[in-house]
């Protein structure tokens, strides 16, 4: 068995002695690399699910060299391109001089080869000039996050001592837009946003904001409940309806969920591309500030549980990706993965839109990765397909029509 | 190119099919509507490569910023 394979041998729910074998799951290469640069956070979000966020640790220099070398030893995990996010935590907390210092560290301990793509997913609220600057020279991809309009944005996205942030980020935008600086937008979908369509859309398209992904507010780690319930669900189906009808209308708006499905019918994949990362071991990494390594999703990170150990992997001053991916964490978790994702394949008939879930959902909503059926899913996959496709068909009957 | 509807192209509360008939009279899978829709985009060419769309981030990041410029220019 080569480094990069898994042979998992799973065994059937209805029999408790007959094995099944299913096919072997390939590890990497890494499509997603998410460093979190330190847990801090200088704001206080009511829906953060980070546990650690008033912890002001750093990564150190040390920890990114150990991590760039074992990702290059495994040559397995590399592609031509390696996408770095800085992420767990808001990035702009650390100065300039430490991700001139951190982007030098990952290229020299990288093959040269490789490009390094670095992606910071900030709340704007301190992008200095010095860090427009540095974004520019850098080529960094920069994601906002902002929730729409004020009266939305500032309903949950306000400092530690209550104050409002939406006036910051919106001073970050002009000047991001005056500079020419292409960024996207990440907004948090909640209950109230969803009975706002018009005000949602008319603020992106009234300040010029043109790539808009949404985030429907999730149950995970820290943040226990969620505005957003199966009795949301017909709520955010007429939300984006509303949504994607304007946005195929006058495009001044492209919405990431439209635009996924709408490459996945345009080209001949089965589901949008991002889907399939999740469940496939160190397709995304997340690497936390004294190099613990996680896979699947960032937000495992930091959430605990005995029967995968914390679903840690390993760290980098101590194992080697090869060595991770046999570890009893690894393996019980790929085990339950696919046992979760063969259920949605048996019973759910969006499986081959979707290709079986998220499963950092399924673990904080469902208490463990063999299951199906979230509220996450229900809103982020299926209701999205289902609004999707509604409007993509409407807009080719329109078309024949005229 | 990302397709648009007509500026007079009505929202109505009742769902359709590709063809315009109500989506009561008959009821596709999601698969054979995908299917559908795809053979009508192949028809009037406008097919996009995965490389196009790709990947236009995901739940942390990853979508915006200077990898997407040059197709953003091109479509909005």
């Amino acid at each position: 068995m080569s480094a990069n394979v898994v042979q998992l041998r799973l065994r059937e729910s209805t029999s408790s002695t007959a094995a099944k074998t299913f096919e072997t799951a390939p590890a990497g290469p890494i499509e997603l690399l998410i460093i979190q640069a330190t847990p801090f956070c200088n704001i206080n979000c009511r829906y953060c699910y980070l546990p650690d966020r008033s912890n002001k640790a750093r990564i150190s220099m040390e920890t990114l060299a150990a991590l760039a070398r074992r990702v290059s030893d495994a040559g397995f995990l590399l592609a031509e391109t390696l996408p770095v996010s800085w992420h767990a935590g808001e990035p702009t907390c650390l100065p300039v001089s430490f991700y001139e210092r951190a982007f030098e560290t990952l290229r020299c301990g990288v093959d040269a080869r490789t490009r390094i793509r670095h992606t910071i997913q900030t709340n704007a609220t301190l992008l200095s000039d010095v860090w427009l600057a540095f974004i520019e020279r850098e080529e960094i991809n920069l994601g906002l996050s902002l929730d729409g309009p004020a009266f939305l944005h500032d309903r949950s996205r306000v400092r530690r001592s209550g104050e409002p942030t939406h006036a910051r980020v919106m001073s970050a935008v002009s000047r991001l837009q005056e500079r020419g600086i292409p960024f996207g937008v990440i907004a948090v979908v909640t209950r109230e946003t969803i009975g706002h369509p018009d005000a949602f859309y008319d603020f992106f398209a009234e300040h010029a904001i043109p790539r808009v992904a949404m985030n429907v507010e999730e149950v995970e780690l820290h943040h226990a409940f969620s505005s957003m319930s199966t009795s949301t669900v017909d709520a955010y189906r007429a939300f984006l309806n509303r949504l994607f009808y304007r946005s195929l209308r006058d495009r001044s708006v492209q919405f990431r969920e439209l635009t996924g499905v709408h490459g996945m019918v345009a080209s001949d994949s089965n589901m949008p591309h991002r889907f399939s990362q999740l469940m496939r071991p160190f397709g995304v990494v997340s690497c936390d500030h004294i190099g613990n390594i996680s896979s699947f999703s960032p937000e495992l990170l930091g959430a605990k549980s005995d029967r995968y150990d914390d679903f840690t992997v390993g760290n980098v001053h101590r194992d080697s990706f090869s060595e991770m991916l046999q570890t009893r964490a690894m393996q019980a978790m790929l085990n339950d993965i696919q046992r979760g994702v063969d259920r949605c394949q048996r019973e759910c008939h969006y499986f081959k839109l979707c290709g079986g879930g998220t499963p950092a959902n399924k673990v904080f909503e469902n208490g463990c990765f063999d299951t199906t059926e979230t509220v996450y899913c229900r809103h982020s996959r299926m209701t999205v397909i289902d609004a999707a496709l509604e409007q993509l068909e409407r807009s080719v009957a329109a078309r024949a029509g005229a | 190119m990302f397709m648009t509807l007509d500026d007079d192209a009505e929202l109505d509360s009742q769902p359709r099919t590709i063809e315009g008939a109500a989506a009561s009279d008959a009821l596709p899978s999601l698969e054979e509507r995908v299917l559908r829709l795809r053979s009508v985009l192949a028809d009037s060419g406008e097919r996009t490569s995965p490389s196009d769309w790709g990947n236009f981030g995901n739940d942390w990041g990853q979508g915006g910023g200077f990898d997407k410029k040059t197709y953003f220019e091109k479509n909005t």
